[in-house]
């Protein structure tokens, strides 16, 4: 039965099915080898893999985020950015990397950040005179922030994976590893920029303009508050505050900026319910996926496999990432939440790791797989909307890649990185 | 099919533009629904002081729907994610092959899927709902519903599909203003 699951799942891979069908697909094919089971789990699987109130949250973070890109709130965005760190060198870097730290506060899915504000800020760099191919890899290298900084679609579905952790507690995690994250970029895009001789790119704006600036992108800075505060006050649920965002959007987009009409509107519940689809649909055929492996026992087969090389939860933490950075860069990041989080899950408690640690350290690590050739959604995102080469754009990004793992390594390293702020908020979960 | 062919935009019949308007409005109205609910929940808890014991599950319900119901609108727009980067390598006609076996998969396994689903959807009419009391059965319909759907839609679409040539959405995007940064 495990090798037909295997040899199912890598050949559905092989011939470009879906990846979603792969995982339902392939789940089916070994139940019929075994024979024993009912095949009644494979409708059950699925449809109790998503019948889950946290996992609402999900679409709910696409639609706000698109109610608000529908809403024209980029633009004064960037212009905010622009006006407090524009005339840094290599200002536009600078700017793509602070407004992807806002965009992630309101959106929770990298892929939607790379292809919209994430492009706008590529066209602008190319303009000014970076290198294109630079231009789109750390356009593309800061869409990593996005499940980082809350909210974030792959920690709602870590969450969902693995019940040590809740999902306000992982979103508070991910502060400080972000504002790190964002650090990093930074000073890999300055290093870069005196290289390549990148100059200024505008002139530093007056505090007067940057209170200008300020105001006009308030709408926009509101929604994260309203999203942690009302978790953090224990109001709302993340997925409630989800809702509320929707609707904090819509009355954004309605009232202060007017660029929402009824046609628009039903165009962004359209499109979020599709795209929510094809997450959710992931989501449910991996969870019979993630099912057949505990039946088969291998989460155990692993942590009896490691049990033997060594105790120290340390180096159990260093293998683990080695191995989920090999995964990250091979599948998808929502597949690989579900089928290794399950399997990996249970070492926490037999080594006495924190669970909030551990979700953390692999949430980041799994992100930058999104970044990493040759299987890496931002950088096909990222490769069609620049119409440069793929091969070029995975060289490019190879600094920004290793500054990534320098900060994953820190947060390894250091637990307290990641579960002391939550601590300090009261969630220790 | 002649080489001429490729790229040219299907047309679409009436039976066809029918079921993909439905299908949107459904998928549209659900969203809608889904969310309104949990936010007029929220409202009634802090304001008017009750919550509807009902918003939870129903709202969770009309996900699960949604997941399903637009799984197949999804599939015209190419959003399901697969990695193709081995078909890519392969001449034309081997890539034309390879996609023909994908789609055909597809629906051997949509197929199942619908089979089973009508049967668990069967299995499981006589308990009930948490809160609804409603049989467990009608939620359940959603897994085949929509695989049927999804069977039907690749349907429309397979010579398009076998292309690898999607229905292209529009940008949500509203004009940004490119010149922001000068």
């Amino acid at each position: 039965m495990t090798v037909a699951l295997w040899i199912a799942f890598l050949a559905g891979m092989a011939i470009g099915m879906p990846l979603a069908f792969v995982m339902g697909g392939s789940g089916l094919v070994a139940l019929l080898v075994e024979g024993k089971l009912s095949l009644l789990s494979v409708p059950q699987r699925f449809f109790n893999g998503i019948n889950s109130f946290p996992l609402m949250a999900v679409p709910f973070f696409i639609l706000a985020a698109d109610l608000m890109s529908a809403s024209a709130i980029t633009s004064y965005i960037l212009r905010l950015a622009n006006s407090l760190v524009g005339h840094i060198r290599g200002g536009l870097g600078h700017v793509t990397v602070l407004s992807e730290m806002v965009f992630s506060g309101i959106s929770g899915s990298a892929l939607a950040d790379a292809a919209g504000p994430g492009a706008v800020m590529m066209r602008m760099m190319q303009r000014a005179g970076y290198d294109p191919h630079y231009s789109a890899a750390f356009v593309a290298a800061t869409a990593v922030l996005g499940p980082i900084i809350p909210p974030s679609i792959i920690m709602i579905i870590y969450a969902m994976a693995d019940s040590r952790v809740t999902v306000a507690g992982l979103f508070m995690a991910g502060v400080v590893p972000g504002i790190l994250l964002g650090g990093a970029l930074a000073v890999t895009n300055y290093i870069i920029s005196v290289r390549h001789g990148y100059k200024y790119t505008s002139k530093k704006a007056s505090w007067a303009a940057r209170l200008r600036s300020f105001l006009k992108a308030l709408p926009a800075l509101i929604m994260p508050v309203i999203i942690f505060g009302g978790i953090l006050s224990g109001t709302f649920t993340a997925t409630e505050s989800a809702a509320v965002a929707v609707f904090y959007a819509l009355f954004v987009g309605i009232f202060i900026t007017r660029k929402l009409n009824f046609r628009l509107i039903m165009k962004v519940l359209l499109q979020g319910g599709l795209v929510s689809s094809a997450a959710l649909l992931i989501v449910a055929m991996a969870s019979l996926f993630s099912w057949l492996l505990t039946i088969l026992q291998i989460p155990q087969t692993v942590a009896l496999g490691i049990g033997k090389v060594t105790t120290s939860p340390m180096v159990v933490m260093w293998l683990v990432a080695i191995l989920v950075f090999i995964c990250g860069c091979l599948i998808d990041v929502l597949p690989a939440v579900i089928i290794l989080v399950p399997v990996l899950g249970p070492l926490t408690d037999q080594f006495g790791i924190n669970p909030l640690y551990f979700a953390m350290c692999f949430v980041l690590n799994i992100s930058i797989g999104l970044i990493t050739p040759p299987v890496g959604g931002v950088l096909f995102v990222i490769t069609s909307v620049s119409r440069l080469k793929f091969e070029l754009i995975s060289r490019a990004i190879l600094p920004m890649i290793l500054a990534e793992v320098a900060v994953l390594a820190l947060i390894i390293q250091f637990p307290a990185l990641s579960v002391v702020f939550p601590g300090w908020l009261g969630f220790t979960r | 099919m002649s080489e001429t062919d490729v790229g040219k935009p299907r047309r679409e019949g009436t039976f066809e533009r029918v079921i993909v308007t439905a299908n949107r409005w459904v998928v549209i109205a659900m969203m809608a629904v889904m969310t309104t609910l949990v936010f007029m929940n929220v409202v009634c808890r802090y304001i008017l002081n009750f919550s509807i014991i009902w918003a939870e599950e129903v709202s969770q319900y009309l996900m699960v729907w949604v997941a399903f119901l637009a799984a197949g609108l999804a599939l015209r727009e190419g959003r399901h994610v697969a990695i193709e980067m081995l078909q890519d390598r392969l001449p034309s006609k081997a890539r034309r092959m390879t996609r023909h076996l994908v789609a055909l998969l597809l629906i051997v396994f949509m197929g199942t899927v619908i089979v089973l689903g009508f049967q668990f959807v069967h299995f499981a009419w006589d308990q009930e709902t948490p809160v609804l009391n409603i049989p467990l059965g009608i939620p359940y319909l959603a897994v085949p519903i929509g695989a049927l759907l999804l069977v039907i839609h690749l349907f429309f679409l397979y010579r398009s599909y076998i292309d690898g040539s999607f229905d292209v959405p529009e940008s949500l995007e509203a004009e940004i203003d490119e010149e922001v940064i000068r």
